[in-house]
């Protein structure tokens, strides 16, 4: 009988293979596509991914690339690094505002772009409404170093326009780039208003593939304006807001959406609002990279990539669950 | 029926003035807020250097010049920087849309075998990396370092357009597809003739990202390219932009030094306008795309 | 017969006097190897000093001289950013000359597997030029491995010291008044800190709506130079203690906390601006040319040049002059400045390159006489002329077009001061550089053991200890300053204390302090 279940086995396994390479044959162009992508990020990608070990080493740059192989191990078995970093001074300020203020951006900044395309797809004058979005992602394309001289030109406390204007009101003025208390809705307002317009692009893109004949069949069963957008429009591209949604979590360190944390704490950071304004991104640079601290700045970037990674996955679950769509 | 239909004046209700007004005030204040800080920029790149240093100037030149355009025109190498920021875009732009976009193809297909391992590679690439040096030693080895192609070939693919244009791609209906391999059509055409065509808000949407990252992105050029006339046009204006005082004037200057005028505060946004300039030219062709309405009667 | 033999005797001297001094080599003896062998060459160069980005050689009268003499020409690229040439160096991309300042660069390059160590290409292509050089300027530069890898430019040693007609560098930390809000006030008598706060008050009382005082992040040291901690100078800023002990000066409390409950006094009545702790030099002569600030700390070359640059503006009332002196603390004179400054730049030779040999010759080019005023004059007669000994500059030519101070890579410190007290001497107005540079002589100490700790190097443990340190001073010093009270400030200078002490501030001064003894012993022989 047994005999008999093994020759089933192999015929069955033989079968299996011969219908798994039909299978291949039939999508042999998709699948010509995807290996192209896939080797693509092998050499660029994950090769490159090797310089990853150095944060477990004692990397110094005379070592040439070579040096990345033959560094010794670091301390404590290799975790030297990053046990530095956990007993860091600024360790819990550095970790409260990365999470603080990518939370924030998140809540705030997330919502805007979507509510802008919301509106700007009921403007009625095609005009007007061209003109508006070529204008509202104008900000994106101005560098930070122009976004804090401005912002420095306004609201500094020798002739900054604000603190004029609060000393002829007979207030006092307030140190609004060196205080820590502004520096967080000085950072969220700055990178709603750079990027809202930016974001919105995919929103509208989004929207314009929506089906026409849905809007149509509604306005005829009486639905008002307000209810086309809450059951068709946004039901329609939840699959594209989910999406950059997760994307935005898996960026928190970076900073939200934009992953502007680092420029705004270089540029708006100074030693008074330091407390508020080191993040992740800026401490790497500011006690690694400016350092030749390879391997520190390798450690730290290993632990942001796979807290990112993590909220990821977690998001993308989540999300799966709840409305049905994810990344994957 | 269809007549009377067609002469009868369309009532407004009071939700559609609630939705206008605020739609109205929205508008209003995001084109105020995002312009004023852009015409702050223009109308400091058009006044002299030390009068700007003086602050007050709010809405029009004090002291009106061109010295800061024609000091930043004339940096050395400008010209070639300009064509080479050119090339690389349109280019890179091309490449970047199709190669990403067959892949994000191939994988919007839930039946293609292996598509869990392709996604999974393709995500965790877009929180890992190997760093700065691994990648000088690879482009270098691959003759990349100091050459044109450096700019093209490591942005090939982009992780991020890909997992937009795959979930644009998963909205389209299978039916479409179904319908053209019955005629005949292999995944190539499918594609290009099709999917390409339909999802145009998204692929314009992708050209416009990979475009102005092209456009902006100075690092390649800052890192792997010692050639000066290879390098592009935001590495020089970034130079130029983040430069402290005295380097900004020496930068730009063949003027005799008591003389100069200019200063960082007025030749950054200077610089910032030459850079955006083409941006804001070529915008509006892609903009037509996001228009509604593409995917009607297509399934006719 | 005696006459004869003294005869014989003086001509046999003569004759050995003769041919010695026929044979000593001087900066223009003929066998000097530059002068061998002039064909044209091209190096490939990087350079970091981002202020002067000329990136071009060939295009300003200084470097078309230099080639007209050597026939050397560079390619020449500046950095870009800050870790660009850690990068090269483990990529093995490092062109064949590297013209860099800063410690850590310095770190990076002095390695016998990556740079030529000079004393061997001296001794194989360049033997004469051991005549020419100052063995302290050896001694400066020497490493542990007991090679050299270049001579620091703008090195100050005791020869330079002695000179009386030579002061401190003109990027000397003063405190510069408002002239005429001075006069307004009578113009007190400044000896001591608390004349600076009775001063700083009546004139916060006479013009409530300026700014008091503007002390930027950067050269804004002057009051804590008062207090006893030391600027610049000394790399790991080291001072001795009373043990004769090198101790990290931010260490020690009883030298900052009176420096921090100063300053905070003065954050508390009004009197220092808060937003200018934070000020770089772009921002503080923004605020200083924006007229209304009473009194700035900054260089003593910028107090010349912002006088001049508000000269031109229309209209302008404001001139700043500067103190001449440094105040005492109740009746002491705490300032603890070293000088022996250990060099600013170094240009290396790295084993790239293909013909060390004429990049050697070079170097001894570089450090003659000639040559030292050629890279950061100009071209004689035609970028300058000499005004009582001193060089005025041309105003005809800018400096992207005269070339100097950007190709100095043997440059020396008395011959860039002349220049900077040249330009100063043009208008009265704008020359107090030139006597401030001498009145702040006296306070400095000589130490050249103290100038040679060298900053632990990256990577290493008590690199790793120093960074945390370093981050540590750099943030929390402005904040105690700005406390709103006096007890937030006195608890916050606890805190900072208490975290330099867990950062492992003993391993660090153990780390200072073990060099410093080295030295000493190693230069007491």
């Amino acid at each position: 009988m047994s005999v008999i279940n093994k020759a089933k086995e192999k015929s069955n396994y033989k079968a299996r293979i011969k219908r798994s390479l039909r299978r291949f044959y039939a999508q042999r162009w998709l699948q010509l596509f995807a290996i192209l992508g896939f080797v693509y990020i092998l050499i660029f990608n994950y090769l490159p991914m090797l310089g990853i070990q150095i944060a477990f080493k004692s990397y110094k740059p005379s070592m040439g690339f070579k040096g990345m192989f033959t560094a010794p191990l670091a301390r404590n078995y290799g975790f030297y690094h990053f046990i530095s970093f956990f007993k860091d001074p600024n360790f819990s300020i550095v970790m409260r505002n990365t999470v603080g203020l990518s939370l924030m951006k998140l809540f705030f900044s997330f919502p805007v772009p979507i509510l802008f395309a919301l509106a700007l797809n009921e403007m009625r004058h095609i005009k007007i409404k061209r003109i508006v979005q070529t204008v509202s992602y104008l900000p994106h394309f101005i560098s930070w170093v122009i976004v804090y001289g401005i912002l420095f030109s306004f609201l500094n406390t020798s002739n900054g326009v604000i603190n004029s204007l609060l000393q002829s009101l007979g207030k006092e003025k307030m140190e609004f780039l060196t205080g820590k208390e502004y520096y967080y809705t000085i950072a969220v307002i700055s990178d709603i208003w750079k990027e809202m317009g930016w974001w919105s692009i995919i929103f509208l893109a989004a929207i314009s593939g929506i089906d026409q004949t849905q809007y149509e069949a509604a306005k005829v069963d009486g639905a008002s304006r307000f209810r086309c957008i809450w059951s068709i429009t946004l039901p329609n591209i939840k699959s594209t807001i989910m999406i950059v949604l997760i994307l935005a979590i898996g960026s928190l360190i970076r900073g939200g959406m934009g992953g502007s944390n680092f420029d705004q704490s270089y540029l708006l950071g100074n030693s008074l609002n330091y407390e508020r304004s080191v993040t992740l991104p800026y401490y790497v640079y500011e006690m690694g990279l400016a350092q030749q601290r390879f391997s520190y700045a390798t450690a730290i970037g290993l632990f942001q990539s796979v807290i990112s990674l993590l909220l990821v996955l977690i998001s993308n679950y989540v999300s799966d669950k709840l409305t049905g769509s994810s990344l994957f | 029926m269809l007549a009377t239909y067609k002469n009868k004046r369309i009532k407004r209700s009071t939700e559609d003035y609630i939705i206008d007004f605020v739609v109205a005030i929205i508008v209003c204040f995001v084109f105020f807020v995002t312009v004023y800080p852009f015409w702050y920029c223009i109308v400091l790149s058009f006044n002299e250097g030390t009068d700007a240093l003086r602050g007050g100037i709010y809405f029009w030149p004090r002291k009106f010049t061109l010295e800061n355009y024609n000091a930043v025109i004339g940096i050395d190498y400008i010209p070639t920087a300009f064509m080479v920021s050119v090339a690389r875009t349109l280019l890179g732009t091309v490449l970047c849309v199709v190669f990403t976009g067959l892949f994000a193809f191939a994988i919007s297909h839930k039946k293609l075998m292996g598509r869990k391992i392709y996604i999974t590679a393709m995500i965790i690439i877009m929180y890992f990396s190997g760093g700065l040096i691994p990648q000088y030693m690879l482009y270098k080895t691959m003759g990349l370092m100091n050459s044109f192609w450096v700019y093209i070939i490591p942005n090939l693919f982009s992780a991020f357009n890909a997992v937009i244009m795959m979930n644009a791609f998963r909205e389209i209906p299978d039916s479409l597809e179904e319908a053209a391999i019955i005629d005949g059509a292999n995944d190539m055409r499918v594609f290009f003739q099709i999917v390409f065509p339909i999802s145009m808000p998204t692929m314009a949407t992708m050209a416009l990202y990979s475009g102005v990252w092209h456009w902006n992105t100075w690092t390649d050029s800052a890192f792997f390219i010692s050639n000066k006339s290879l390098k592009t046009l935001s590495n020089v204006m970034i130079n130029l932009i983040n430069q402290s005082e005295s380097a900004a004037q020496t930068m730009v200057g063949n003027i005799n030094q008591s003389q100069v005028t200019y200063t960082a505060m007025t030749l950054r946004p200077a610089a910032m306008i030459i850079c955006v300039i083409p941006i804001a030219i070529v915008y509006p062709f892609l903009q037509k795309h996001f228009v509604k309405g593409v995917m009607l009667g297509s399934i006719k | 017969m005696k006459k004869f033999t003294t005869l014989l005797m003086a001509l046999i001297i003569c004759l050995f006097a003769f041919s010695n001094a026929l044979t000593q080599t001087t900066w223009d003896s003929d066998n000097l190897a530059w002068k061998q062998n002039k064909d044209p060459i091209t190096f490939s160069l990087y350079h970091n000093m981002t202020w002067a980005p000329m990136d071009v050689w060939g295009k300003d009268h200084v470097s078309q001289r230099v080639t007209e003499d050597t026939g050397i020409s560079f390619d020449v690229e500046i950095q870009s950013n800050a870790q660009q040439l850690a990068t090269y160096v483990a990529g093995g991309q490092l062109p064949e000359a590297v013209f860099v300042f800063g410690g850590a660069n310095k770190d990076l390059l002095e390695n016998y597997d990556i740079c030529y160590a000079w004393d061997e290409l001296i001794d194989q292509y360049a033997p004469e030029m051991w005549d020419l050089i100052d063995k302290s300027d050896i001694q400066l530069a020497t490493k542990s491995d007991g090679h050299f890898y270049t001579l620091y430019t703008h090195v100050r040693n005791q020869e330079y010291w002695d000179d009386p007609g030579q002061g401190v560098s003109y990027g000397e930390n003063v405190l510069s008044f408002r002239q005429d809000v001075l006069e307004e006030l009578g113009n007190p008598e400044i000896n001591t800190v608390d004349d600076l706060y009775n001063v700083l008050k009546a004139a916060k009382e006479l013009h409530p709506e300026m700014v008091i005082y503007v002390q930027p992040e950067l050269n804004g040291t002057y009051l804590s130079r008062c207090f006893g901690v030391p600027y610049s100078g000394t790399q790991g800023a080291a001072t001795i203690n009373d043990n004769g002990e090198a101790e990290w000066v931010f260490g020690q409390k009883d030298v900052l906390s009176p420096y921090l409950e100063f300053a905070n006094k003065l954050f508390r009545e009004g009197l220092l601006s808060q937003e200018s702790l934070t000020y770089d030099q772009e921002q503080c002569k923004a605020a200083v040319m924006a007229g209304n600030v009473f009194c700035y700390a900054g260089q003593a070359y910028d107090v010349d040049q912002w006088n001049k640059a508000l000269d031109a503006v229309d209209g302008n009332k404001a001139y700043y002059v500067a103190l001449r002196k440094i105040l005492t603390v109740d009746g002491e004179l705490l300032v603890n400045d070293t000088w022996g400054s250990p060099g600013f730049a170094g240009f290396y030779i790295t084993r790239n390159c293909k013909e060390p040999g004429r990049l050697i010759a070079l170097m001894e080019y570089m450090r003659s006489p000639y040559a030292d005023k050629l890279t950061q004059w100009g071209v004689p007669e035609l970028d300058y002329d000499m005004v009582d000994g001193f060089p005025v500059q041309n105003e005809d030519y800018s400096w992207k077009e005269r070339g100097d101070n950007v190709w100095y890579f043997q440059a020396s410190f008395a011959v860039e001061n002349m220049k900077a007290l040249g330009t100063a001497l043009k208008d009265e107005r704008f020359a107090q550089t030139a006597h401030l540079v001498l009145d702040y002589k006296p306070y400095w100490k000589y130490d050249v053991n103290l100038s040679l700790i060298a900053n632990a190097e990256a990577n290493t443990y008590e690199g790793d200890v120093f960074a945390t340190l370093d981050n540590l001073r750099k943030t929390r010093m402005s904040s105690i300053i700005t406390a709103k009270t006096e007890e937030e400030c006195k608890q916050g200078i606890e805190e900072f204390f208490a975290a330099l002490d867990s950062a492992e501030l003993d391993v660090y001064n153990k780390f200072l302090n073990d060099q410093y003894q080295a030295i000493k012993s190693r230069n007491a022989e």
